[in-house]
């Protein structure tokens, strides 16, 4: 169960609740954007080292050579 | 007004003590608005946070435990109770160990604050200007987290393209959020 914390700053009141259906609608929207952003990521990362590993570079020294 | 500091036998006026009332109430520069401590829910609304009384505001996330490995951390402007899922726009630097990029992120739907892991601690200050006002909405947003077993730096410039006047926000991540998170307003003079 996904529950929202929400909190009136006016009131002070702080109520948490169960998502509701469109909250949960967005929440997996975003989950699927941000799980895809991730591998986009890891992507970059493992394109960077195949690139240092046909060099033949550390991550040091490629950050030696180019900084 | 700055404090004044009275001396034996000096007659006070009304104007000088209400000033000196004034400065104590707020001499910081900050006032306090909210705190909220949630305990691994989903998302975090703030309402009401925003009003017309300060036009800048400072937003401290810290997080102390996290739900999954490798996630992010958004935050999305809402007015009414409704979040505000378009207009956004960010330009951001990250920075780690393992990757470092300049990014233009996450489209359009909302601004990221960082990254955000089970095993590590985070913090994250959105600085933003203007968000009760019937103008466009800037903010600066830097974090530290961790990204794939790195700590990382998140900066950000991020700017919200609409004339909603917001007054609050939502915390979003695709795990939980536990920490506590502070609403202050930048006092105008």
């Amino acid at each position: 169960m996904a529950n929202k914390l929400e909190l009136d700053a006016q009131t002070g009141l702080a109520v948490e609740r169960e998502l509701t259906t469109a909250e949960k609608t967005q929440r997996t929207k975003d989950q699927t954007k941000h799980a895809a952003l991730f591998e986009t990521k890891i992507e970059r990362v493992a394109a960077r080292q195949a690139v240092l590993d046909k060099l033949g570079l550390t991550a040091d020294e490629a950050a030696a050579l180019l900084g | 007004m700055p404090l004044t500091t009275y001396t034996a036998g000096e007659v006070l006026t009304a104007a000088s003590l209400n000033a000196n009332f004034s400065f104590a109430a707020g001499g910081s520069g900050l006032t306090l608005i909210a705190t909220a401590t949630p305990s691994a829910v989903a998302s975090v609304s703030i309402n009401n946070c925003f009003t017309s009384t300060y036009d800048n505001y400072a937003i401290i996330v810290v997080l102390t435990a996290g739900s999954l490995d490798n996630h992010d951390i958004s935050i999305r402007l809402r007015a009414s109770s409704t979040d505000a899922t378009t207009n956004y726009g960010q330009l951001a630097l990250q920075i780690a160990s393992s990757i470092t990029r300049f990014a233009d992120v996450l489209g359009t739907d909302e601004w990221l604050l960082g990254n955000y892991d089970k095993d590590f601690t985070g913090q994250y200050r959105v600085e933003i200007s203007n968000p009760n006002k019937a103008t466009f909405t800037n903010a600066t947003i830097t974090g530290t987290g961790n990204y794939n077993t790195d700590r990382t730096v998140w900066l950000s410039g991020s700017y919200q393209q609409s004339s909603t006047q917001f007054d609050g926000f939502t915390l979003l991540t695709s795990g939980t959020i536990t920490g506590t998170i502070k609403v202050y307003g930048y006092q105008n003079s």
